[in-house]
């Protein structure tokens, strides 16, 4: 059996061993897992962690591989017992509903869902809220982060999405990872001479697009960018770099690891919702 | 002067195809009505992909002019800016 540890949750260390466990394993070869999170605290978990983890486990999973986690640790405990991982890949199930109400769990993405993902957080954000607020961004930017995937990301069913809710802040912290080609790759099969950063810059631009499908304009992660409240991340990290950005400053590094697919991270501070308006008519007489 | 409910539209279809039944119905109205109104009631999100096969296309096909015909009802706020923004984007 081979272990898989993680030591800590800092995002480069965690989605680097992520990566190296991803590479460690293409092929049957191995019969068995245990993952193992030892000295790590729930409370560190986020979204981001969780996505890839479970992108992860899915990569194995279609390898027939027996995978565990370690429940002696907390993060495995937590992972099998409140997040009802084991669900997911023994039982079959696309999401599992947990009771904690600040966590919206795990979906697998799967292009025959992608819209009712969002009609998923819509209900949610009804139920859970029961405010007049306008909260229709929401929806909006997870249903245009579902599409990304399924138009550009040959991820071929290895994605999810995961959602969590800090109540003192007010802040929903959106996570959707896929183990796909890459905006890099994607970016390159009609710019073929860009690099990662370069290809997560135009691939945030409103108007760009690879126009895998015949809907696609380039909107998409420009609306995601747009969903994100200024005073929060968005984090897009895939191939060999990462782009964040806040406000209106773009900030894109190089990696010193190959992410082999797509992470969207972003946060959103419901207290910058207004309430919602309705007007009369919109016209276009201004044009 | 005819009312198209996108709710009704957007019922049993996934967004491109809603977004290219709305565009069909726009384009059969188009040279016989004064104008189009697009009634938003019980409408949340207006993804791209959804503006991307309606109005995207009319903006592309017949221009940005070409929008004076329509006119949005039960328009949340958001929706409406985020309509202009798009409008704003994509012409």
């Amino acid at each position: 059996m081979l272990t898989l540890t993680f030591h800590t949750t800092n995002k480069d260390s965690w989605l680097s061993k992520i990566m190296e466990y991803r590479n460690c394993i293409q092929s049957g070869d191995c019969d068995a897992v245990i993952f193992t999170f030892p000295g790590i605290e729930v409370k560190n978990l986020k979204p981001v962690h969780i996505v890839s983890l479970a992108c992860l486990i899915e990569h194995i999973n279609r390898f027939n591989v027996n995978i565990k986690v370690d429940r002696k640790t907390a993060v495995g405990d937590y992972l099998y017992r409140t997040l009802k991982f084991r669900e997911y890949w023994a039982g079959g199930r696309d999401h599992s509903h947990i009771e904690d109400e600040n966590i919206l769990n795990l979906w697998r993405l799967k292009e025959e869902q992608k819209e009712l993902y969002g009609n998923e957080v819509a209900n949610y954000l009804k139920t859970k809220f029961k405010s007049d607020k306008d909260l229709s961004a929401v929806k909006l930017s997870i249903t245009e982060a579902f599409y990304n995937v399924c138009d550009h990301a040959d991820a071929k069913g290895n994605a999810f999405s995961f959602i969590l809710f800090d109540p003192d802040k007010q802040i929903l912290q959106i996570a959707v990872c896929d183990f796909g080609i890459g905006i890099g790759n994607s970016v390159r099969t009609i710019l073929p001479y860009v690099t990662d950063e370069e290809a997560l810059r135009k691939a945030i631009e409103p108007k760009f697009t690879v126009r895998s499908k015949v809907h696609n304009s380039g909107m998409g992660l420009y609306t995601i960018r747009g969903s994100s409240t200024e005073d929060q991340n968005m984090l897009i990290l895939s191939n060999g770099a990462f782009l964040m950005t806040k406000g209106e400053s773009i900030r894109t590094q190089k990696m010193d690891f190959e992410f082999q697919g797509t992470l969207v991270y972003y946060k959103i501070n419901l207290n910058h919702y207004e309430v919602a308006e309705t007007l009369d008519i919109l016209d276009f007489d201004y044009l | 002067m005819c009312t198209i409910n996108i709710a009704y539209i957007l019922k049993d279809s996934d967004y491109p195809t809603a977004g290219a039944k709305l565009y069909d119905l726009i384009i059969a109205k188009y040279d016989t009505e004064d104008s189009i109104t697009l009634d938003l009631v019980d409408v949340d999100a207006l993804p791209s992909m959804f503006l991307n096969t309606s109005i995207g296309k009319l903006i592309s096909d017949k221009g940005k002019m070409a929008l004076k015909k329509i006119r949005f009802s039960n328009i949340t706020k958001s929706q409406a800016e985020r309509i202009k923004d798009y409008v704003a984007k994509v012409s």
